[in-house]
């Protein structure tokens, strides 16, 4: 193209506007492609939490439930879970699993608490919100592995699937087993320098449960029985 | 929105979050312009006021044209389902880097014409801050934080303009902290090997392990 | 064609690596360096769009008018950035989640807005190719080096596997002062070695130091 011509306004204005218009076209293009996936991975995540805490639920068990109740600033809701689809008939209420929030040291946890069909036993808990520090508090969601570098071809370290050890410890404990015992709670392994999130986790848990039982009267839990449980604050972070 | 939310929001930007310290936004200006405090001060206004018309700027575009909300003006003059105009994924970053560029642009000829002296001492800085990480980072940190879904939570549009705000002060005072310790370290014997860049990185660090202090404030 | 084209892969790797030498890309250089595996996967990525981008842009070198040039690029980069972005989400979420804000920020990655406008738009379509995989590579040479060190030092691992048992990793390393501090004596290391091999070649070659 001559250098005249290349300043002239409107070859500026086509020429912007044919890459913009390929542009969008390529663009166009790809989310075709991976549309779909990107939904599927969507579907996959908000159904992450809520099979992580109950391990023999079915991924198309799982009904929600809005309830009247407010929490935290919103609507309370909560899901039922099934073992088989649900439009199986023969699918068996294997429990519920609902959401709790408590503050952390830098930020708000949030936690989706899987409950036995009395609401009496936590079936297991899985953090799916935190901000705090990088190696202290953010720990309690670590996947502890047991793969070292020289192991990584050896058949036993492929057996043994990473647990995140600290949530893992909540699984099929019972609701009046978590006291308050000094500063912290019973039986509740802690996160070793980070005794504010250890005591925000739990705190997150007891919400959820009191939550649950007050919006649908199940378990045992109600607001006075909760009242009584004293925030354990634990000592400071480093 | 409280005044309590608001002061939590410009301390967090400011300190907690600090820009550049924390968040690792804006680092080849505040490595290249730090040198001198005035270069320091000058460069932390054009980036304090780039960053709020920014953010002022892209929630509209972000919020009308590309959310998958009923606010949505391609919904509004088409009709349909509004949840199939998420147009979030796929034009989120070019719009809004277009959206900056021109608008880097305007600001500039404005200067130009209106104030020629606060142009001789700016100009040069707002080119600049087009490629700047820290103006692109605080709109996609704005959309990410103030939109659930398509629809903007409780007084979006200020929080992100606070948050704008907010970030560009942080950024301005990392710098002119920096340029001030920079001017000393001039005069300081600082071994050969870290002479320049190096010894301004660990400076950096220094001061990143301050800011540390901050967090658990809010 | 040999010689010179393997040297305009192999430039980037060390003298003009994007990140030790012309000092571009800090950012995400910083932030994504926590772990060998993001940086592995934001240097992938970077590679991707910056040879793709150098060559459409070397390709319409002769097409697209200088006044508007600027523009032209960004899209064009932004354009295979979203396509990155896409693909991450469908195909890789946790990478993407831990990628964060960095991955629509390659955009403004000064590295390959610097490439388009000072090789790219000069320089024909084979080299230009080159010349992106030999920056990215070379930039994620440099994530690479930094993520080891901080990852080793801070998490205690590599790439996720435990390296030695019962080691206490410094908190430090993985926190934004480590990154900072780490890069600073890298580079302070890499003056120290440059300094040495020009004394002993007996001419003088200056320490890096921002103009």
């Amino acid at each position: 193209m001559k250098a005249e011509t290349k300043e002239q306004p409107l070859v500026l204005v086509v020429v912007l506007a044919v890459v913009c218009a390929l542009a969008g076209l390529a663009l166009g293009f790809v989310y075709q492609l991976t549309g779909p996936s990107i939904h599927i991975q969507k579907q996959k995540a908000d159904r992450a939490a809520l099979l992580a805490v109950h391990p023999g639920a079915s991924p198309e068990g799982l009904k929600l439930v809005k309830t009247e109740h407010e929490a935290h600033g919103e609507q309370f809701e909560y899901h039922e879970v099934y073992d088989k689809p649900l439009d199986d008939d023969t699918k068996e209420l294997i429990g519920y699993a609902c959401e709790g929030r408590a503050q952390g040291y830098s930020s708000t946890i949030v936690v989706t608490v899987g409950l036995s069909p009395d609401a009496s036993t936590i079936t297991g808990i899985k953090i799916t919100a935190q901000q705090e520090t990088p190696g202290l508090g953010a720990n309690c969601e670590e996947v502890e592995s047991d793969t070292y570098i020289w192991n990584i071809f050896s058949p036993r370290a492929k057996a043994q699937a990473p647990k995140p050890w600290f949530q893992s410890q909540f699984s099929g404990r019972s609701i009046d087993g978590l006291v308050p015992e000094g500063k912290s709670y019973k039986d509740v392994r802690a996160l070793s320098g980070a005794t504010i999130t250890t005591n925000a986790v739990v705190r997150a848990t007891l919400d959820a449960v009191e939550t649950f039982s007050t919006a649908t009267s199940l378990g045992q839990v109600d607001a006075e029985t909760s009242a009584t449980w004293p925030e354990a604050e634990g000592g400071g972070e480093e | 929105m409280g005044i309590g939310e608001a002061f939590a929001i410009l301390i967090s930007t400011i300190f907690v979050y600090n820009f550049v310290l924390s968040r690792f936004l804006g680092l080849c200006p505040y490595m290249g312009v730090s040198k001198d405090t005035g270069s320091a001060i000058g460069m932390g206004m054009a980036v304090i006021f780039v960053m709020t018309l920014a953010s002022a700027v892209t929630w509209p575009v972000y919020r009308f044209l590309l959310a998958p909300s009923t606010s949505n003006l391609w919904y509004q003059i088409f009709g349909g389902d509004p949840a199939s105009y998420d147009l979030t994924r796929v034009l989120r970053t070019i719009t809004f880097i277009l959206v900056i560029a021109a608008l880097v642009q305007f600001v500039e000829m404005f200067i130009r014409k209106v104030s020629p002296g606060l142009y001789r001492a700016l100009g040069i800085y707002i080119a600049l801050i087009t490629t700047n990480c820290a103006v692109l980072g605080v709109a996609v940190l704005n959309v990410d934080m103030f939109f659930k879904g398509g629809e903007p939570v409780a007084a979006s549009y200020l929080k992100s303009i606070l948050q704008g705000f907010g970030a560009g002060i942080g950024f301005t005072l990392a710098m002119v902290l920096m340029s001030a310790i920079r001017e000393r370290l001039d005069l300081a014997d600082v071994p050969e090997p870290l002479k320049g860049v190096p010894i301004a990185f660990i400076v950096a660090g220094l001061m990143s392990m301050a800011f540390l202090g901050f967090a658990g404030l809010i | 064609m040999n010689a010179p084209a393997s040297r305009e892969f192999t430039k980037g790797f060390s003298k003009s690596n994007p990140v030790f030498v012309l000092l571009l890309g800090l950012c995400p250089t910083l932030a994504v360096s926590v772990t060998v595996h993001n940086a592995v996967g934001m240097a992938l990525a970077m590679t991707f769009v910056l040879v793709c981008s150098n060559v459409i842009i070397s390709l319409a070198r002769d097409i697209i008018p200088p006044k508007v040039r600027i523009p032209c690029f960004i899209v064009v980069i932004a354009t295979f950035v979203t396509i990155v972005e896409l693909v991450m989400q469908a195909y890789m979420p946790p990478l993407y989640k831990s990628l964060g804000i960095f991955v629509p920020l390659i955009v403004v990655n000064c590295i390959i807005l610097g490439r388009a406008e000072a090789f790219a738009s000069k320089n024909a379509v084979g080299a230009s190719l080159l010349d992106g995989l030999g920056m990215g590579f070379g930039f994620g040479w440099a994530l690479v080096l930094l993520a080891t060190v901080r990852e080793i030092l801070g998490h205690g691992t590599f790439f996720g596997y435990e390296l030695v048992p019962g080691f206490q990793p410094a908190l430090i390393m993985i926190l934004p002062p480590g990154a900072f501090l780490s890069l600073g004596l890298m580079l302070g290391w890499i003056n120290w070695r440059r300094s040495r091999r020009a004394r002993r070649r007996q001419d003088t070659a200056p320490p890096l130091k921002l103009e």
